[in-house]
């Protein structure tokens, strides 16, 4: 099982959620408005006058198998837009009830 | 949930909203009246007062004076004028705008009430009289008649007025100068004196005999029998063939006595139509019925009814009201039509996209509809005010949608699916879309507060622009990105292939924005020079003021000429008559533009209360000139009136006239019509007549000495010559007579009595007896006048009174209670405030006595009024626009860098109103005024986005160029879609488009300038504060560094 979290504009939610569907995943955890800047490049989403954009947050825990085909599918709205800003993060989880 | 979100996510509920705006407009557009101008409800009421007998003097005394008294203690009172003439007393009772007229009237009512125990007996009671729109003709037609011009009353009245009334919506219908039947008798006072009768004895004699009395019933048999006595005449023959009395076994005839005829009423009217006898039939309409409609149906059954009469009378319209209302819709709604097509053409251009043009322009019938529905609730009509609000407004209603489409546009290019792009670029513009809506919105509610004649105008604009922008700004939030969402694609997953049309409009703008940058550069380099260069035009442009001519309202070429030509007062009418044929022939043959000419001479004796508004009598003449239309002739009425008044002045007989231009000189029609000229008042207060008659008469020489002053008319008559007839109350007592008795045995010789009415298939014709003329040529004839004393022995006047010739003053009238004379004139060629200089400069020479002041009014006391009014306004305007701005950035500092683009878009205004030779004006202003606003709106957007994007930490100079450079297109659509809205209204000619000429002028002249200087002088003052800041901070660092 790991944790995949994605941080998005939330200008390209659609086709972050066709993006799960695809990789077959249907639980999920989200963030409808969150604030977030890059780390290089790319314009901050701070929901304010200045930075009008605004993140959204997707958390969802996943089997191993799926991680792959859902980090493809992120790389390839990345590919097309890489403007819009989107990043995915894995990470292990060690128990679940 | 926001607007925008729910109107993506539920399409068809936003459209299902829009559409039933749309219905609910059209059907509201359905059900309007249309009219010319705005309900205007004319705060005046008339107070009427007969005191028959009575000269100018008495009336002013006895009847003006105490109701003045009491009516000038009403509140809201404006003024109260007041004309106190032989026999009638007319006050008129001027209110505030804007007070409840059913009140004032109530409280009228009281004060008259009041005034009445004051009133001397003898006097009638005073009848009130409220002006209203209704009263001012629809339409009026001349009708013709050759053969049957004596049967015309009859012919009309059954015919045509019962036909007319019966149209819904006419008020009245009445006939004005119709030739009346009567059965004249005129005595030989000889003849009556050799008999030793009096003329009273004839009367009595015709009337006797003239009875039909029941006399109760009978019974005969079974059956029951009216009985009746029936001497009533069974022809006008008759009356000769009475006989008066018995003179031994001889009878004396009427026939011996007098000459008996079956004709038409010797009156004091001569009413032609293109020469040809005729009378002249008025259609007025209920209160609140539509103009137009009726005029048309009175049209169509006037058409139907011409038919049945006889083939000799022919009808002709004099005047049409519809016909300039409707003229001037139809221009009005062409102007609509082409702005729409200009605006068009402007968003194609910019955006070279059908499907984002289409979105655009979509909000403009949404918004623009939605104002009928505010008209309709409102109980207004569509009319010129209303319409040109429509077509000011065409051009700014784009500019929301323009905003939102523009971001939304964007964030499709940087990838985002059209219904996400749609939901979030509308959230990252749509404060900034409300705020630059709140400022325009700034500026026109105001305009809805505004009172007085000038509200008439400013009120519907303002009601129908806020109305129409807060739509737009709706349709922009919810309309804009719901389409956006579904019709246009995302360049990058539908790889959109720009069209040729599409590619080349971005590299022109591309080019554009790349030379506007570099500009920007050179100005942000040389900021000192290009500041100086800019002020120094904007005060150069200050010193145009004093060539600009100022006016109240534009004047109108209506296609209407009124000519009053006055004669010396006592001058026979067949002299009047003739000089008047003389006239309409040199008319029809040197003007051909004149389709029509109306002549009335005199005044109708039944028309008492007609009179009262209009100066009419057997020497004054009256032209009602009607050109073609305004598209066929090459010359103005302006031109046509000037060239007439140097024929009428080659008439040696003509003591003084007016040439009006448009028709405004008469009180009703003047605040109605909204054409013609401007009048222009000079009053002059005083009590004693002489001082008063001297100082405007040297007043009046004086103006027509000068150049531009055309027309001047005194108010006050000049003395008139009377024949007065002086009882000796002694000779009289002592023959046991009254001077009432006196009176009225001159009255009945001169004037006539009426001995009986002769009836005719159930029309009644009145039976007069009077002296002939051929006995009452000269003042000796008055002083044989003999009739009969109670004791029967016949007395001569000229035995019991003297026969004088006296001066009297025809009329006096009062303004606030004071003896006024006023100087009226027309202007040609000079504006108001031009002519107000004349008169000023004359007044200091002239040596006015004490107890006489002068006051300069009529349309330059509007004037002075409304100008007040503006600059008001305009400083009220630019505060709340200050405040909106000053919320809206959080800070004090934009919105007066904002501020700067106010003063050249007045720059800009002035030189247009200069190079196009127009005058400053009610509506010159009003465009000032909207004006702020407009160039407000472009500055906004320009000093947000640099705001933007030095938050985003752009050094200053980089982000004024970047910033102007990226917002370049935004304002220049939006100007233009505003600039070549108005373009219409600017340059288009027909009836009545000189009212709405300044504005569009103003508008396109004040904008232009202002966007050009703004897009370069508002980045140089920004930076400067910005760099001004900058070394502050420095400083304040420095000093913290130090501690």
């Amino acid at each position: 099982m790991k944790a995949v979290f994605i941080a998005y504009n939330q200008a390209i939610s659609e086709k972050v959620d066709q993006a799960l569907k695809n990789a077959g995943i249907r639980g999920f955890s989200k963030w409808q408005d969150m604030m977030g800047a890059g780390s290089h490049n790319g314009e901050p989403h701070l929901g304010t006058h200045t930075w009008p954009a605004l993140n959204s947050g997707l958390l969802t825990i996943v089997d191993d198998a799926k991680v792959e085909p859902l980090l493809m599918e992120v790389k390839k709205i990345n590919q097309v837009a890489e403007s819009q800003g989107i990043h995915a993060f894995v990470w292990n989880i060690e128990q679940m009830v | 949930m926001s607007l925008y979100s729910s109107s993506v996510k539920n399409p068809i509920t936003t459209f299902m909203i829009f559409i039933g705006v749309i219905v609910l407009g059209l059907y509201s557009l359905y059900h309007l009246a249309i009219d010319l101008m705005p309900d205007m409800d004319i705060p005046t009421v008339s107070v009427i007062t007969f005191y028959p007998g009575a000269s100018a003097e008495d009336i002013e005394v006895n009847v003006t004076k105490p109701l003045e008294n009491q009516l000038n203690a009403l509140q809201n009172l404006k003024r109260v004028t007041s004309q106190s003439k032989d026999n009638i007393s007319f006050i008129s009772v001027e209110f505030e705008y804007g007070t409840n007229m059913d009140e004032a009237s109530n409280n009228i009512r009281d004060a008259i009430s009041l005034a009445e125990k004051l009133l001397p007996d003898g006097c009638e009671k005073p009848s009130l009289f409220k002006f209203s729109s209704s009263m001012i003709p629809v339409v009026i037609y001349g009708i013709k008649a050759r053969e049957s011009y004596a049967a015309l009353e009859k012919i009309i009245d059954e015919q045509v007025v019962e036909r007319l009334s019966r149209i819904d919506g006419v008020g009245t219908v009445s006939i004005l100068a119709k030739p009346i039947r009567i059965v004249d008798v005129r005595v030989d006072p000889r003849r009556l004196d050799a008999y030793r009768l009096t003329l009273e004895q004839i009367s009595a004699a015709i009337g006797a005999e003239n009875i039909s009395l029941p006399a109760g019933r009978i019974e005969v048999g079974r059956m029951e029998f009216p009985v009746r006595t029936n001497g009533e005449f069974p022809s006008s023959e008759v009356v000769k063939n009475l006989v008066v009395a018995r003179n031994g076994d001889k009878l004396v005839y009427i026939r011996d006595v007098a000459t008996v005829k079956d004709t038409l009423k010797h009156v004091l009217v001569d009413e032609r139509i293109n020469g040809q006898v005729g009378v002249r039939l008025m259609v007025q309409k209920q209160t609140g019925a539509n103009t137009v409609k009726i005029a048309r149906l009175v049209r169509e059954r006037m058409a139907e009814l011409q038919k049945n009469l006889p083939h000799d009378v022919e009808v002709v319209p004099i005047l049409d009201t519809s016909e300039f209302i409707q003229s001037s819709i139809n221009n009005l709604t062409e102007t609509l039509l082409y702005a729409l097509l200009f605006v068009t053409l402007v968003v194609l251009v910019f955006l070279g996209r059908w499907r984002a043009t289409f979105i655009i322009l979509l909000t403009i019938p949404v918004s623009l509809i939605a104002a009928f529905i505010y008209l309709y609730l409102s109980h207004n009509s569509l009319n010129v005010v209303s319409l040109s609000a429509l077509a000011i407004a065409i051009g700014m209603v784009v500019d929301d949608a323009i905003v939102v489409l523009e971001n939304i546009t964007k964030h499709l290019e940087r990838g985002s699916s059209p219904m996400e792009a749609a939901v979030f670029a509308t959230r990252e513009v749509g404060l900034a879309v409300v705020a630059s809506t709140l400022v325009i919105v700034a500026v026109f509610f105001p305009l809805t507060l505004v009172g007085g004649i000038t509200g008439v105008f400013f009120r519907q604009l303002g009601w129908i622009v806020s109305i129409t922008i807060t739509v737009s700004v709706l349709a922009a939030l919810s309309l804009t990105p719901a389409l956006s969402s579904l019709i246009l694609k995302s360049n990058l997953y539908y790889q959109a292939r720009p069209n040729r049309f599409q590619a080349a409009v971005t590299r022109v703008w591309d080019k554009v924005d790349e030379l506007y940058a570099q500009l920007l550069q050179w100005a942000l380099r040389n900021k000192i020079k290009v500041l100086v260069s800019a002020f120094f035009i904007f005060f150069l442009s200050l010193m145009l003021v004093k060539y600009i001519g100022k006016e109240f309202t534009p004047a109108q070429d209506n296609g209407r000429i009124n000519i009053n030509m006055e004669l010396p007062q006592g001058i026979r009418i067949d002299e009047t008559r003739a000089l008047a044929r003389d006239f309409e022939n040199l008319v029809q043959k040197k003007y051909p533009e004149v389709r029509m000419i109306a002549t009335s001479i005199g005044t109708d004796e039944g028309g008492s209360l007609m009179s009262a508004f209009q100066k009419a009598g057997s020497y004054i003449i009256n032209f009602n000139i009607r050109l073609v239309s305004v598209e066929k002739r090459n010359r103005s009425i302006f031109e046509i009136s000037d060239s007439l008044r140097s024929d009428i002045s080659r008439y040696p007989q003509v003591s003084s006239f007016y040439v009006d231009p448009g028709g405004t000189r008469s009180a009703m029609s003047a605040a109605f019509s909204g054409g013609g000229g401007n009048n222009f008042d000079v009053k002059v207060f005083g009590y004693n007549i002489n001082e008063t008659n001297a100082i405007a008469h040297q007043l009046a020489d004086y103006m027509r000495s000068q150049p531009g002053f055309r027309d001047v008319t005194l108010s006050r008559d000049p003395e008139r010559l009377e024949l007065q007839v002086i009882p000796d109350r002694e000779k009289l007592a002592r023959l046991g007579l009254t001077t009432t008795q006196l009176a009225f045995a001159v009255r009945n010789r001169v004037l006539g009595s009426t001995a009986t009415k002769y009836r005719e298939e159930g029309i009644e014709y009145d039976v007069i007896v009077k002296y002939s003329d051929d006995h009452l040529k000269t003042v000796a004839d008055i002083e044989d006048i003999t009739f009969r004393s109670p004791t029967g022995a016949l007395i001569r006047v000229g035995d019991v009174a003297r026969v004088e010739q006296r001066f009297t003053t025809p009329n006096i009238e009062h303004e606030n209670k004071v003896r006024v004379v006023k100087i009226t004139t027309a202007l040609s060629g000079i504006d108001l405030g031009t002519a107000t200089n004349v008169v000023e400069r004359k007044l200091k020479t002239l040596e006015v006595p004490d107890g006489v002041f002068v006051e300069i009014g009529g349309a330059a006391k509007d004037m002075a009024d409304s100008f007040k009014d503006l600059g008001l306004l305009f400083v009220l305007i630019l505060i709340l626009t200050y405040l909106v701005m000053a919320s809206q950035f959080e800070s004090l500092r934009e919105p007066f860098v904002i501020m700067f683009s106010v003063p050249f878009a007045i720059t800009g205004v002035l030189l247009a109103l200069f190079f196009t030779k127009t005058t400053l004006s009610l509506i010159s202003g009003i465009g000032i005024i909207m004006l702020i606003g407009i160039a407000v709106k472009n500055s906004i957007v320009l000093v947000d986005f640099t705001n933007l994007l030095v938050e985003r930490g752009y050094p200053v100079f980089q982000a004024v160029v970047e910033g102007g450079k990226s917002r370049l297109r935004p304002i220049l659509m939006t100007s233009f879609t505003t600039l070549l809205g108005m373009l219409p209204l600017a340059v288009f000619k027909g009836e009545g488009s000189e009212t709405w000429q300044p504005l569009g002028i103003t508008i396109i002249g004040g904008l232009f300038f202002s966007m050009v200087i703004s897009l370069i002088i508002v980045p140089i003052i920004y930076s400067l504060f910005a760099q001004a800041r900058a070394r502050r901070e420095e400083k304040r660092q420095a000093m913290l560094a130090k501690a």
